[in-house]
């Protein structure tokens, strides 16, 4: 296919609005992830995942993909809560415990996968596209998914946007205002959740929370601005939502998911060089140029 | 007896199993700068955030006197390395969010809110770093920065965790002048303070603590040999 033709292919038109629109809702959420340095928090609920949607299958029957995302919703959700659970009542660090809960979970699923694949007939086929992605496979039915969960978690952050942000840079302080943290935090943690999940079926378990984090790491780089940093990291999410699902559809057999991420990756890694400021390169130029004077910081 | 600001009643904070403070009674008088003094781990810290109701106390009774007839508005400065100086914001940004506290929710700061940050901020002498980021503060224009962002709060008491640590001596003249100033308007300054070469200069009330409260009372009555001694030298590490 070349560049002309896919634009009036309906599949491909589809699978990239929805690609896109996916990479602009986790690039906006994974502002706060990455923020709030909890970077991995996607990656433990995206893995966590997989057993709710195998279970979802094995019990209903069903290939139906709101059937499927309500499972691994849950079974995210159960994550998230036991992680949380693990930290408060235990001397466990987060990473332990995210570590330990997400492998759990990501272990059951997998003997599940291998509980569906041995069922007598191929219905299970889709199942495991769960684990890489299948963007090829996207629906209308799911961009309009993608785009009621893109415009809910949108407005909640706009709304809540001075609270969200007095909550991710000073905790203690938006306490003392009045801000209702716990809530926050329940509320900032199901929008990620709920992000994650509309993304697995397209960019798949392993691969989704690169989708929150890329696209913000990169926007970190250029602005130094909350709204202008989740502004940008949803462009950037956006751009290689889109950028994925054209390079899977111009070239027979490349994956979109992974074209999504690869994509990000690249963004992450140019911005990472090349931004003026805080960029690597820049940084070793001002380095060098300054020679021997004190490179501190102020006036 | 003073009138007081805050009265506190058989205070008792604990982390895990470990009391922090026991059996705390104190009142801490209205109009007045108060230092609160004490050792590492004497629980300085814990006393003013268990005041602030951001931990949970074990038991005890912490009254505020109304002002005006209604409960005080407070303002608080953190301890300034809690928080990540990379995070995307600028130093108005900062300010603003002392006004977040009588916005309620959804509404967005206005005008007027954005000019008395401005104004706040000229007030600590940083109206000229308005606009940037604020790793590229030094620590003192930092520390400017967070005390012009408890003044946005509009207070009636004011809670300081260290304000005068890490800084320049050009921000500890502009605190002093700003504690002072606070004080004539009849606000109440509540201070954890470290250095005690400087405290009956800046201070004019002063509570020792070391896990109990060991005196409590006008900096020149009680800022005396037996109290220090008794305070720094009660189980303490320094």
């Amino acid at each position: 296919m070349d560049l002309l033709d896919i634009f009036s292919d309906y599949t491909v038109v589809v699978v990239t609005l929805g690609s896109a629109l996916l990479g602009m809702v986790s690039g906006l959420l994974g502002t706060f992830s990455v923020l709030r340095r909890q970077s991995l928090i996607g990656d433990g609920v995206s893995h966590s995942a997989l057993p709710g949607v195998v279970a979802a299958f094995l019990i209903t029957g069903a290939k139906n993909t709101a059937v499927l995302l309500t499972g691994a919703l849950i079974s995210g959700l159960l994550a998230l809560l036991l992680i949380l659970t693990a930290i408060k009542h235990s001397k466990l660090k987060f990473d332990a415990a995210l570590a330990a809960v997400m492998s759990s979970f990501f272990g059951l699923g997998t003997v599940l996968l291998t509980c569906a694949q041995k069922l007598p007939d191929s219905t299970q086929a889709g199942i495991h596209g769960f684990i890489y992605g299948q963007a090829s496979s996207m629906l209308l039915r799911d961009v309009v998914t993608i785009s009621v969960c893109g415009i809910f978690i949108l407005a909640v952050v706009l709304l809540l946007w001075k609270e969200l942000k007095a909550f991710v840079f000073d905790r203690a302080f938006a306490k003392q205002l009045g801000i209702p943290c716990k809530r926050i935090n329940l509320i900032l943690s199901f929008l990620t959740v709920l992000s994650v999940i509309i993304g697995i079926q397209t960019v798949g378990v392993v691969l989704m929370s690169a989708m929150l984090i890329a696209p913000a790491a990169a926007a970190r780089q250029w602005c130094d601005k909350l709204w202008e940093m989740a502004a940008l990291s949803a462009l950037f999410g956006g751009i290689s939502g889109a950028a994925g699902a054209v390079i899977g559809a111009l070239s027979e057999g490349m994956p979109t998911g992974p074209s999504i991420v690869i994509t990000a990756g690249i963004i992450t890694v140019l911005s990472l060089l090349f931004a003026p400021r805080r960029g690597i390169i820049y940084r070793m130029m001002l380095r060098r140029k300054a020679g021997e004077v004190h490179y501190g910081h102020g006036d | 007896m003073e009138d007081f600001a805050v009265k506190i009643q058989g205070l008792t904070v604990a982390y895990d199993a470990k009391p922090v403070l026991s059996d705390i009674d104190l009142e801490i008088p209205k109009g007045r700068l108060t230092a609160v003094m004490g050792p590492n781990g004497a629980g300085k810290t814990t006393l003013l955030k268990s005041l602030l109701g951001l931990i949970p106390k074990v038991k005890g009774e912490v009254e505020f006197s109304c002002v005006r007839g209604k409960p005080p508005k407070i303002g608080y400065v953190p301890q300034s390395e809690s928080i990540d100086t990379d995070f995307p914001v600028t130093v108005l940004d900062v300010v603003l969010m002392g006004c977040y506290g009588r916005l309620g929710w959804i509404r967005r700061p206005s005008k007027e809110d954005k000019e008395f940050s401005m104004e706040m901020l000229s007030k600590m002498k940083m109206e000229q770093y308005w606009d940037r980021q604020i790793s590229r503060l030094s620590g003192g224009q930092q520390q400017r920065m967070f005390i012009a962002r408890a003044l946005a709060q509009k207070a009636d008491i004011y809670f300081m965790d260290e304000p005068f640590k890490g800084v320049d001596a050009a921000t500890e003249k502009a605190i002093i002048e700003i504690l002072k100033e606070l004080r004539s308007g009849g606000k109440t300054v509540v201070a954890v303070h470290h250095d005690l070469s400087t405290a009956p200069e800046y201070f004019d009330w002063v509570t020792f603590i070391n896990n109990r409260v060991i005196a409590n009372g006008p900096i020149e009555q009680v800022f005396v040999g037996e109290n220090l001694s008794r305070t720094y030298k009660a189980g303490g590490v320094t």
